[in-house]
């Protein structure tokens, strides 16, 4: 069997016993951040419950997120640094097909017709030549902190509207675990996030597809230690968050797009039409 | 190393002890995603028979330098075909008009001496002056012929001695027969001189823009056997001017010179796109990027379908955790290294075809045996995980497949069809 270290030292006649013996192990000083983001990744279900049993649970969770966002963040711009190294070169044609436009007389005359004409076409032109390299694969540096920047925020904002909600879902269903529990343990539930670390070897991608699908997996890992429910209640917790969130989200553009087409003067008055015809 | 590796061969026998003993501890699971991530790193290992092909391909620069060098030799060879296919017209037309002219000689030359001697005697002098004034050459004897007939002006003369090329005695003999002076022949010829330069300055412009010397124009004007009068006529004819056809001229002959100037200035643009660290070694270094990101693809293809038969297992009674499931999977690729192949680019480009169909069909008949091999461990892994018999296991496997791939779409088109309804 494995050591503690995750050798592969598996000897199959040992008994289950033996390698819980070495699980761990209580009294043993507690591992850092990183252990047990390591340990989580290789599908440990002992750093949830050393979380959930730590004093500070909900603070060790936001070192938790931390420290992944921060790691995934340093990696995206060595990804940026590695992958510029060997992705091809635009700039020069960049630059050599905007002096060609520029010298036009199309653009002369829209110049002349509106001086504000040459500054909406360069940064179009820019925003451009941006989305066509994030097209190719070729990195960008407003690419990767705007990816960096959204990482931040979505990942702390995902955190705790997931621990808010499914802490609540759990908390109906009877659970007795503290909310800091659920921040601490569903922080943990981020560790696939470090999966992009291996962007930073230009041509490496991580499907998208599996991030959500194993985080959805440490998800309920951290539920089900945290507030220790039966399998379909702790399913339910795991996919309520989701549904509200989704159903708020349809809601809102609802909502949102009757208001949008509403303030349009043509939509304005067919409404009236269509309310003085169906009186 | 020596325990690990008997323990994976003891998985790929099947041994139901070791696959139980390894799911009750994190460790055992651990060892199971490791066992994963490293048997799939090995097969996807077969990446790396790309590298052969990535070294060989040219490179952006290189694809241009070759186009530009095959277009050139594809001009120069539809240049020397056309010259070939033009001379060859040319010679049989020549041939052609020599055996005609030789059969008209044969047959009628008797004839056209008799019409010749009629036309002399009947025609007038006058005639036989016009008609030796059309023709380019003239033997001295011909000129002297006529001139002694009839007397052609000093301009007329001058053309007469210029087409017989005659010496200095014969022109001082011929002048002397036609009655003509020396003087008057110097100012006709002066004449003809200031009607040629009249003629040239109007062509000058023309001249100008083909960046011509007099005497280039002049020797192109003798090869035509034309006067710069008869090119002015030509370009009148035309209905244009020598500005334009210039123009045009200078076009055409310059075109080669601006062709090669733009593909100079695109072999420029695309050495400054090469990336960084050049082109061949960075698809070496991205192949790499995509062998270690192998793993993750080759789960992202399963994971949906790994979690959708946790929940079809646990719903028929199946006693894993979800720890456990995910680690019976992964153990289930164990004989996953026998995609090696699999993963292995097409190499027609680098090896001769029948290696590489070799090679190709080596790594369809193995990944068929891992792929069987997988499905057989993969029922083994989940009933022991789970508690069940192996035909429960494959019941479980064919019910979530249903689930997947029938139940699923057709719960989303019932929820689509209420929703919009």
């Amino acid at each position: 069997m494995p050591n503690a270290s995750g050798e592969m030292t598996v000897e199959p006649d040992e008994s289950a016993v033996a390698t819980l013996d070495d699980d761990g192990g209580a009294g043993e000083s507690q591992p850092g951040v990183l252990a047990l983001l390591g340990r989580t990744l290789l599908f440990s279900t002992e750093p949830y419950a050393i979380v959930r049993d730590d004093d500070h649970p909900g603070r060790r969770g936001f070192v938790i997120v931390l420290v992944v966002v921060a790691i995934v963040a340093v990696a995206q711009m060595i990804a940026y640094w590695l992958g510029w190294l060997t992705a091809p070169r635009l700039d020069s044609l960049q630059g050599l097909l905007y002096s060609t436009v520029t010298d036009w007389p199309w653009y002369a005359e829209q110049v002349q017709q509106d001086p504000a004409f040459a500054t909406q076409f360069q940064q179009g032109y820019l925003a451009g030549w941006e989305a066509l390299r994030i097209l190719l694969g070729y990195p960008t540096l407003t690419a990767t902190i705007s990816v960096d920047l959204s990482l931040i925020v979505t990942t702390f904002g995902n955190w705790f509207l997931f621990a808010v909600l499914a802490h609540w879902m759990a908390r109906w269903f009877g659970s007795q675990a503290r909310f800091a529990q659920t921040l601490g343990t569903v922080a943990l539930a981020y560790a696939p996030l470090l999966l992009l670390v291996i962007q930073v070897v230009p041509g490496a991608t991580v499907p998208l597809s599996l991030l959500f699908l194993l985080m959805l997996a440490t998800k309920y890992l951290a539920l089900k230690t945290t507030h220790n429910l039966g399998t379909p209640q702790t399913l339910f917790v795991l996919a309520a968050p989701y549904v509200i969130v989704a159903i708020v989200a349809a809601l809102v553009a609802l909502y949102g797009g009757a208001y949008g087409l509403e303030q349009l003067p043509y939509f304005r008055d067919a409404f009236k039409v269509q309310l003085f015809l169906a009186r | 190393m020596k325990n690990a590796i008997r323990t994976y061969s003891q998985i790929l026998q099947l041994r139901g002890e070791t696959i139980h003993g390894l799911l009750q501890s994190d460790q055992g699971i651990a060892f199971a995603m490791k066992l994963f991530l490293i048997v799939s790193l090995i097969a996807g290992l077969g990446f790396w028979f790309g590298v052969p092909a990535a070294l060989r391909t040219p490179t952006t620069v290189e694809r241009f330098d070759q186009f530009v060098t095959e277009a050139r030799e594809t001009v120069a060879v539809a240049v020397a075909a056309a010259e070939s296919a033009i001379a060859t017209v040319q010679g049989e037309y020549e041939k052609a008009v020599a055996t005609v002219t030789a059969e008209f000689e044969r047959r009628f030359s008797g004839v056209t001496e008799m019409f010749n001697q009629l036309a002399a005697r009947f025609g007038g002098a006058q005639a036989q002056l016009d008609q030796l004034l059309a023709r380019t050459s003239a033997t001295v004897a011909e000129v002297e012929a006529t001139v002694a007939r009839v007397k052609p002006t000093p301009e007329q003369m001058d053309r007469l001695l210029r087409i017989a090329k005659a010496t200095e005695p014969e022109t001082e003999r011929l002048l002397a027969l036609a009655g003509i002076t020396p003087s008057e022949i110097a100012a006709a010829r002066q004449d003809a001189q200031a009607q040629a330069d009249a003629a040239m300055a109007e062509l000058q412009p023309m001249l100008d823009r083909l960046d011509m010397t007099r005497a280039q124009f002049d020797a192109i004007l003798t090869q035509l056997s034309a006067t710069p009068e008869q090119v002015n006529n030509w370009i009148a004819s035309l209905s244009t001017t020598p500005e334009w056809v210039g123009d045009l001229l200078a076009a055409i002959s310059a075109t080669p010179d601006r062709l090669n100037e733009l593909a100079a200035q695109i072999r420029e643009e695309l050495v400054k796109m090469e990336p960084p660290l050049g082109e061949r070694p960075s698809r070496i270094v991205r192949l790499g990027g995509q062998w270690v990101a192998s793993p993750l693809h080759y789960a992202a293809d399963w994971m949906l379908f790994v979690l959708a038969l946790l929940v079809v297992a646990k719903s028929v009674g199946g006693k894993a955790t979800l720890t456990q499931h995910l680690g019976a999977v992964a153990l289930s690729a164990a004989p996953a290294v026998l995609f090696l192949f699999a993963y292995a680019p097409d190499m027609t480009n680098v090896l001769p075809l029948p290696t590489a169909a070799a090679i190709h069909y080596t790594g369809r008949i193995l990944a068929f045996v891992g792929v069987v091999w997988c499905g057989v461990l993969l029922l083994k892994t989940v009933s022991v995980a789970h508690g069940m018999g192996m035909w429960k296991s494959a019941g479980v496997l064919v019910l979530t497949w249903i689930a997947l791939y029938v139940l699923l779409p057709l719960a989303t088109l019932f929820a689509s069809g209420f929703l919009l309804g």
